[in-house]
């Protein structure tokens, strides 16, 4: 079957090839709008499923397609290589994951959006993609704006639901004063460089340097910045994640990571250098570990002190993206990236997990904690598996968050002891198991609001029909955060590809 | 088959927990399972232990060691010695025990399940060998105890376990930046390290050649895989100082780290030496657990808020594994560290013990009064291990065991009040002698047990640790004032006697108070037995650890030997 | 048998007694006969011992080792000189006090418990006695506090005497001194305990020193370095050694441990200002005090001391006669307003104790090893005797001690009177009973070592002082010893209906104070008849462990004869007094006793006297109430409180992240474009760092 199908592939030119996932989830979109506009609001389901699929056969494309060898693209606009591919599998998976709890998620039931919330997940999961393997600051642009206008739609299409359009609007403005100051850096750039091309602007700016092109860095890193969540573009979360449907949440929470960080280690690399006479480097990564320290200190602080589940989360995901961002400031080892990998993973898991089981938990009703009470009656098996990933989150052994974690900071750690920003990171990596404390608080609120609690008076809870098909993306979440706990082998993996991609 | 032997010392509880959870939501069905596990557990550890004790090897009788991740060194590694085997056959005791306090009656599935996961983090501690599977066995002790205080604890139950977690977590995040420390400075290529005869021979009498070569040892002549021998018996017979080429590696392994104790201790990183940072980090994490002044906070709130079964565990068992911490990781690696660090440990373990005991004196709550004594008996094992000496070290591991049985038995009792007054305020007593003779002989028993009474087991193991803190200079001090203890114990344990025991029986209600049931007797009288035997024949355990004490003070001595 | 395995008899039986006697007492009331039978066996043995006793033997088994440190502990039996005749008196006391409790306990709600307990106390203080090092002897120590502890709260289930209407009832006259909330015998067994800690806190520390000191020394070949042989041979070393600690070496450090040690007799044997537990101890069944706070446990202070004379430097051997003389002198002076029987005789073992530290402290040289040991056997055997008549008086008179309601008793108990009338001039030191010869040779001691000192020109004073607080406190004996005979057995009853039933207890506690009797007179233990003869029989047991230089011949001679002047002189001044104050009646109508019960004396000195000096009442407030009471409610505060406390300010510190969040949650006003004005100012803040 393999042969057949590289042989339809290769009938398409060679410049393409490295797309092909691209274009199968573009297509998909396409069709899935047309199915759409042809079924009726009680069959929506189809639609979903459809998207569904594609999800996985993009999966599967993927799989075959492996690790494209570094090529230029459409001109060199597009690189493809051994990250974007873990960014294609990462955002398709989540896709995939998302789309079947859609489905059974009661919050969605017989809505007409229905439809295109899922053709809207699709076309965030490209984006992300998109994002990922740009090289040319416009394609990184554009993927961006992808990226970030299907989160839009995607944060406020249940367009009854007054918080929910508030929270899209909310997202739009803010994204759009984010984008300007992106589109503002990569203008500055052009201007100084004469080059939207990563790889040789580095270069040109080394040759060049001026104050600008700080700056210009800066504003780009701030696009960055704000899909990642970092402190202090961090504030849209909160109001987002607890706005949109829980499971859109737990989507956007994770994919959009993925993106940012794979863009991030792309042109880092390029930008890194620039300086200014007698600016040292170590000053740029001394920002970016301030910028990390920063997040992970408000994120956990704030999510000690949240009222509602999916608000907390969001703080604590603001948290882990200043974990992850120490790996980013340890000049790009590859050990670093493939202990990012494995923790995005097994926080796509654990966080999507999470957010799953809080659609099925709150029901009907908003995801206040003191809604959650008691749940351990209604639901055991969901709350069990809510145990497993919020205990995943909080990093402890033997599950994948543990894994990710130790891969990480232990990697910063061997980093901080060879290189010359010894005592900064290994600040940074104190920094992080002191917030990892702070956010096992924040977690222990959520169990103990869902494990311990009673049942609270006064919230009624309309008995949800136990939809198995809604635990299934769940479970398997669980299940993953489980199995991830011997990760370690993935780092290996993901080394050879790194290098022989 | 003695091959899996140990993994199935961990597998048992794993098991049990699986059990319990898929059974149906029936208490005395689910008593019955807990008990049948630790019935077997006991039995299990038991052989164990009698193997181990009859063996005439101070190093590891039973050794498993599969490697999982060999790019970055760690292993399934397992081992049990004289002092593991003494630590899982008193788990397995103190489980025994708690199994028949009796449990709460609701959601009793998930308790029971949550009892049994509880015991596989503590007996994979005790084995584990591969310091990150003990770092792992060591956080899975974590959100059972969560949950076993939360959910079925008293009214404050909440409060104390995230404490509990908090706390522990703290210490726990410390020792996991001493681990990510010692293995990125770990040698890159083979160095030369002076190493230690006596642990050339454990490691050759126990052991494969391909161990041997991790840890950069010879091999004699005869060994399994009959390997040539790289060591002149002669030099092993003297103990001599030969430098062994131990290899590069980025390995977690205990052991291994044991055997590059000299190489930490010259290490710098930042700036700062490696040794002392690294010990200052392993020292939080298990002081926490001891738990030792100014870290002991949440052992009070916890204590009295869990359940009686989890109080006894807590206290028997949990607070050892600070101790056995500092035995098998802390000392072992910076000898020279904790040599200088000995008179600040020293006092920290004197405060623990006169703070603890006068805290005790001024409680009025049977369940804290208990807490902060455990607070200041533990106190004693810290000065032990601060001084350095064999007598100080076997002390402490003698007070471990002597405390698992005392405060196992006090907590116990307490709980039989509670079940019979349903308030456990010292005040809220009086008399109960007349009404409940067998309780009251039991309990002046447990009272005279935690005073340090001779002829029971409390009194040898201070006795090791005063005599190892006199020996040492670092802690002559301290230990003189630690003495005061005695004072203190006898004071805070005999006024609660006289307080709840004695004098003419104050509320009418107890005067129908049942005395012990057969279960209570079943769970009360091994240890109590037990702490009798061993304080009438102490060499019974002490000649089984005291070589391993003798070994560690050894390897300190020589560490610190100019070379 | 060996006379190893016959002392072994003499720790086996009565603790096989003890178990059998702890597991049956409820069934059965015959575990009494147990007992006596195990006693009678022990007894026996331990007289075989005796007879058999040549050279000093010992043996021992390995207890506890440390292998690397080549220490091994070990546990035995040791026969000699002072061994042998303590054990003696141990068993046989027992024996005695045994058969008496079964008359005077006879309808007890208790009665099995007692025998159990008392048989275990027989057994620790065997261990005690024959002891081949320090540490058995405190492993036997505590377990004697425990015997003690006991056998103090033999009737726990008894209410306060605050509440106690029989006690208000038969309250004694004017007992100011005691605290009655906290007088019961559960309050007083856990005095007694926790005081005896305080000691024992001395003697673990000088066991933990000396077992540093000895096996640190590079003589030290291994084995055990408390065993009283090895302790011995190093003492010497030691003083000579360089170690150090806390500016102390060589002999002062030998004299810090020697006290440290001292500290744990000072604890048992109710030395000032330990004492106070003693008369709260008296709560107990009399005959147990009989033995145990009167003949034997207590003793067991001197005894230590007595054992450990070796290693104790001529400093410490200051100390201990000075703290002997005060305590003597002390306990004299309270027991002369005593109006409770019992508590007569409890402050007379007190000062009679300080009497033997007393004559241990004057040192070898002066005699005083020999003095204070003598008067260590005969004073238990007489004090013993002086007990079991309280027991048998106030068995008598239904529990009243009162002495201001007896009188006149010698007419309705006969037996109980004469034995203890011999009993008091014993205590008296009377020419022809047994204490002439003990505690004369005790003043005779403080004299030597006062003439010594002025021989050596040397610390004059600091011997001077404790001789002459020695005479004072024969005196006071005199005085308060005939008292109390005066006042309880002649005279005319105060109280009729109480005389009325008085009789004597049943013919074989008659025996056992007889027999005792028969030894409280002086021919048994000089041998000879005539009292004033020097020398006794028992001088060989009686040498002190080290040789040293006896004094000229002439001058004990004229020490002697000048010391025996002064007592007899005393003896006369102090009974004297007595009889003119209590049986003649020299004030108006009435016996002095009736007179003083009317309207008490209101001078300060007697208000004093009567409040114990305000010892017990100060040590109370201090340790009891002050560091036991306020400072654990203190530092229970300090530790768990809100605020300050150690559990505080983690909180404190938690709440400070919380307060953070809280902080940080102020900027989610849900405003987008405040959002994006605080992003932006965050990111010029970024390129103004980054660029300035």
């Amino acid at each position: 079957m393999n042969e057949t199908l590289l042989q339809i592939l290769s009938a398409i030119p060679v410049s393409l090839r490295g797309l092909f996932p691209e274009m199968l989830v573009a297509s998909a979109i396409c069709l899935g709008l047309i199915l759409d506009w042809t079924t009726s609001t009680d069959d929506k389901r189809l639609v979903v499923w459809f998207s569904a699929i594609a999800a996985f056969a993009g999966i599967l494309l993927c799989w075959v397609v492996g690790v494209p060898r570094p090529g230029l693209l459409v001109g060199g606009t597009y690189v493809p290589d051994a990250i974007s591919q873990f960014v294609r599998l990462f955002s398709l998976t989540a896709a995939f994951l998302a789309l079947l709890a859609l489905n059974g998620s009661r919050a969605m039931h017989r809505r007409a959006e229905l439809g295109e919330s899922a053709l809207l997940i699709l076309s965030v999961a490209l984006g992300a993609m998109l994002l990922a393997s740009a090289r040319h600051m416009v394609a990184m642009y554009i993927g961006l704006e992808f990226l970030s206008l299907s989160s839009y739609g995607l944060a406020g299409f249940r367009a009854r639901d007054p918080r929910a359009s508030e929270a899209g609007i909310r997202y739009v403005l803010y994204g759009a004063v984010a984008s300007a100051v992106a589109v503002f850096g990569i203008s500055h750039l052009w201007g100084i460089t004469g080059t939207f091309d990563a790889m040789d602007i580095g270069a040109r700016l080394v040759s060049t340097p001026s104050p600008a092109a700080v700056a210009a860095v800066l504003l780009v890193a701030a696009a960055f910045a704000f899909k990642l969540g970092l402190v202090p573009f961090h504030f849209w979360s909160p109001d987002v994640y607890q706005g949109c449907p829980t499971v859109a949440a737990g989507f956007l929470s994770t994919v959009p990571k993925s993106a940012g960080f794979a863009a991030l280690l792309h042109i880092l690399p390029a930008l890194l250098p620039v300086a200014l006479p007698g600016m040292a480097p170590g000053k740029v990564a001394t920002g970016i570990v301030a910028m990390a320290v920063l997040s992970m200190v408000v994120g956990s602080a704030t999510a000690m002190v949240q009222k509602d589940a999916k608000r907390l989360l969001a703080f604590s995901s603001t948290a882990n993206s200043g974990i992850m961002l120490l790996a980013a400031s340890t000049w790009i080892t590859l050990d670093a990236v493939s202990a990012l990998g494995l923790y995005l993973i097994a926080y796509l898991v654990a966080n999507l997990g999470a957010f799953l089981a809080l659609d099925i938990l709150s029901g009907d009703a908003d995801t206040s904690l003191a809604n959650l009470n008691g749940s351990w009656k209604r639901r055991p098996r969901v709350v069990a598996a809510l145990v497993i990933c919020v205990a995943s989150l909080a990093g402890i052994p033997p599950l994948a968050g543990f894994a990710g974690k130790w891969a990480l900071l232990s990697e910063v750690v061997r980093t901080a002891t060879e290189d010359g920003f010894g005592p900064v990171l290994v600040l940074g990596v104190a920094v992080a198991l002191a917030a990892s404390v702070a956010l096992a608080a924040a977690y222990l609120r959520l169990l103990r609001a869902t494990v311990i609690d009673e049942d609270t008076a006064g919230v009624v809870h309309t008995h949800v029909p136990p939809a198995f098909l809604a635990e299934v993306p769940l479970l398997l979440c669980a299940g993953a955060s489980v199995v991830l706990g011997a990760g370690f082998p993935l780092l290996a993996v993901f080394h050879s590809c790194l290098v022989g991609g | 088959m003695d091959a899996l032997l140990l993994s199935t010392v961990i597998a048992i509880p794993a098991l049990g927990a699986l059990v319990s959870w898929c059974a149906p939501e029936r208490p005395e069905l689910h008593k019955r399972i807990t008990i049948g596990f630790s019935v077997a557990m006991l039995a299990l550890t038991g052989i164990l232990f009698w193997a181990q004790a009859t063996t005439a090897t101070t190093g590891f009788l039973l050794r498993e060691r599969i490697p999982l991740l060999p790019q970055w060194g760690v292993a399934w590694h397992l081992g049990m010695d004289r002092l593991s085997a003494t630590m899982i056959l008193l788990t397995a005791l103190v489980q025994f025990a708690a199994s028949l306090a009796n449990a709460p009656k609701v959601r009793v599935r998930s308790y029971h399940a949550m009892f049994q996961l509880l015991f596989v983090g503590v007996y994979g501690s005790f084995l584990a060998l591969d310091m990150v599977f003990f770092y792992c066995f060591w956080e899975i002790m974590l959100i059972p105890m969560f949950f076993l205080v939360a959910v079925w604890g008293g009214d404050d139950r909440k409060r104390a376990a995230v404490k509990f977690f908090l706390y522990t977590m703290s210490g726990s995040m410390a020792m996991l930046l001493g681990i990510f420390l010692l293995n990125v400075s770990a040698p890159r290529e083979s160095v030369p390290v002076p190493v230690r005869m006596e642990e050339v021979r454990e490691h050759m009498t126990t052991g494969s050649t391909g161990e041997a070569i991790l840890y950069g040892l010879p091999v004699m002549t005869g060994s399994p895989d009959g390997h040539q021998t790289l060591v002149r018996s002669a030099d092993v017979a003297a103990g001599r100082r030969m430098p062994m080429y131990v290899p590069l590696s980025r390995s977690f392994d205990m052991l291994h780290w044991k055997l590059l104790a000299p190489w930490w201790a010259q290490r710098k990183v930042l700036g700062i030496g490696l040794a002392g940072l690294c010990l200052g980090l392993f020292f939080v994490g298990f002081a926490v657990k001891v738990p030792s002044f100014p870290l002991h906070a949440w052992l009070p709130h916890a204590h009295v808020q869990a359940p009686t079964a989890i109080s006894v565990v807590l206290a028997g068992i949990l607070l050892k594994l600070g101790v056995y911490g500092l035995l098998r990781v802390a000392w072992p690696l910076f000898p020279g560290a904790v040599a200088q660090a000995a008179p600040l440990f020293g006092w920290i373990g004197t405060i623990s013990i006169v703070w603890g005991g006068l805290a005790a004196l001024g409680q009025s709550d049977l369940k804290r009064l208990v807490a902060y004594s455990s607070i200041s008996h533990m106190g004693f094992c810290l000065l032990g291990l601060a001084s350095g000496t064999e007598q100080g070290i076997a002390g402490a591991t003698f007070q471990c065991v002597s405390h698992g049985l005392s405060a196992s038995l006090l907590f116990l009792l307490v709980g039989v009040v509670y079940d019979r007054a349903h308030h456990r305020r010292v005040d809220g007593f009086g008399g109960l002698a007349q009404v409940m003779p067998r309780f009251s002989a039991i309990f002046l028993f447990s009272a005279l047990l935690g005073a340090g009474l001779p002829g029971l087991a409390g009194f040898v193991g201070e006795l090791g640790v005063l005599l190892g803190a006199w020996s040492a200079s670092a802690t002559r001090m301290a230990g003189f004032i630690a003495a005061t203890g005695v004072i203190l114990s006898a004071a805070y344990l005999l006024w609660t006697v006289q307080r709840v025991l004695y004098g003419p029986l104050r509320h009418s209600e107890q005067a129908g108070f049942a005395d012990l049931t057969r279960t209570e007797m079943a769970a009360l009288l091994p240890l109590a037995a037990l702490s009798l035997l061993l304080g009438v024949w102490p060499s019974l355990l002490q000649d089984v650890v005291g070589p391993a004490s003798a070994s560690l003070s050894g390897h300190m001595a020589w560490l610190q030997r100019p070379w | 048998m060996d006379p190893i395995s016959l002392a072994l008899l003499c720790l086996a039986a009565p603790l096989a007694a003890a178990v059998v006697g702890a597991l049956l007492w409820r069934k059965s009331r015959h575990v009494d006969l147990v007992s006596i039978a195990a006693q009678a066996v022990g007894a026996a043995a331990s007289l075989a011992v005796a007879l058999g006793a040549a050279a000093p033997v010992a043996r021992s088994i390995p207890w506890l080792s440390f292998p690397g440190a080549r220490i091994t502990f070990s546990l035995g039996i040791q026969l000699d000189a002072l061994s042998v005749p303590m054990l003696l008196v141990v068993q046989f006391l027992s024996l005695g006090v045994l058969v008496f409790s079964r008359w005077y306990l006879g309808d007890d709600r208790f009665y099995g418990r007692f025998f159990a307990s008392f048989s275990f106390f027989v057994f620790a203080m065997s261990m005690v006695v024959v002891a081949p090092g320090l540490l058995q002897a405190f492993i036997g120590w505590e377990l004697v506090g425990l015997g003690s502890y006991l056998l103090i709260g033999y009737w726990h289930d008894k209410a306060p005497a605050s509440e106690d209407p029989e006690y208000q009832a038969g309250k004694p006259f004017h007992a100011t001194g005691v605290n009655e909330a906290k007088l019961n015998p559960a309050m007083a067994q856990l005095k007694a305990f926790v005081v005896n800690r305080v000691g024992d806190f001395g003697f673990l520390s000088g066991l933990a020193m000396l077992a540093w000191l000895v096996s640190s020394l590079p003589g030290f070949t291994g084995g055990d370095p408390l065993a009283w042989t090895t302790l011995f041979v190093a003492a010497g070393s030691v003083a000579a050694s360089k170690v150090a600690f806390l500016g102390f070496t060589g002999a002062a450090l030998l004299t810090l441990a020697g006290l440290l040690v001292f500290l744990g007799a000072m604890g048992k044997s109710a030395q000032f200002p330990f004492h106070v537990w003693l008369p709260e101890a008296m709560q107990g069944p009399t005959t147990a005090s009989a033995i145990i706070h009167a003949a034997t446990m207590v003793a067991a202070g001197v005894f230590l001391t007595a054992r450990i004379y070796p290693l104790l430097t001529p400093d410490a051997l200051v100390a201990i006669q000075w703290v002997g003389a005060v305590t003597a002198f002390v306990a004299a002076t309270i027991a002369c307003v005593q109006w409770d029987y019992k508590a007569v005789l409890a402050y007379s073992t007190i000062s009679q104790l300080g009497y033997m530290m007393l004559g241990l402290g004057a040192g070898a040289a002066a005699g005083g090893y020999g003095a204070g040991v003598s008067h260590l056997y005969t004073h238990a055997i007489f004090k013993c005797m002086l007990f079991l008549g309280a027991a048998s008086v106030i068995h008598a008179l239904h529990g009243v001690q009162d002495l201001g309601r007896m009188g006149g008793l010698a007419r309705k108990m006969p037996f109980t009177a004469i034995a203890t009338g011999i009993g008091t001039l014993a205590i008296l030191g009377v020419p022809g009973f047994s204490a002439f010869w003990s505690k004369d040779a005790i003043l005779a001691a403080a004299q030597a070592k006062m003439v010594l000192a002025q021989a050596h020109g040397a610390g004059v004073m600091a011997a001077k002082i404790p001789w002459i607080l020695g005479m004072a406190t024969a005196a006071l004996t005199a005085f308060y010893m005939s008292r109390q005979w005066l006042v309880a057995f002649v005279g005319k009853p105060r109280d009729r209906h109480l005389w009325e039933h008085a009789h004597d207890p049943d013919k074989p506690s008659i025996a056992v104070l007889m027999v005792l009797a028969l030894f409280s007179l002086q021919f048994v233990w000089t041998g000879s008849v005539n009292p004033f003869a020097s020398g006794s029989w028992l001088d060989g047991v009686l040498q002190s462990p080290m040789a040293v230089g006896e004094l000229p011949e002439e001058l004990a001679h004229h020490i002697h004869a000048s010391t025996m002047g002064w007592t007899i002189a005393l003896f006369f001044l102090g009974s004297g007094a007595a009889f003119w104050l209590y049986v003649t009646n020299p004030l108006r109508g009435g016996s002095a006793a009736t007179w003083l019960r009317r309207d008490p004396p209101t001078n300060l000195v007697w208000k004093f006297l009567a409040n114990l000096w305000f010892v017990d009442k100060a040590l109370d407030l201090v340790f009891a109430e002050g560091i036991g009471r306020r400072g654990g409610e203190l530092v229970a505060k300090a530790d768990l409180g809100s605020g300050l406390s150690v559990d505080g300010t983690v909180d404190t510190a938690a709440s400070l992240v919380r307060w953070t969040g809280r902080f940080a949650n102020l900027f989610q006003t849900g405003r987008s474009l405040a959002y994006a004005g605080w992003t932006l100012l965050a990111l010029f803040g970024a390129l103004a760092l980054l660029l300035l």
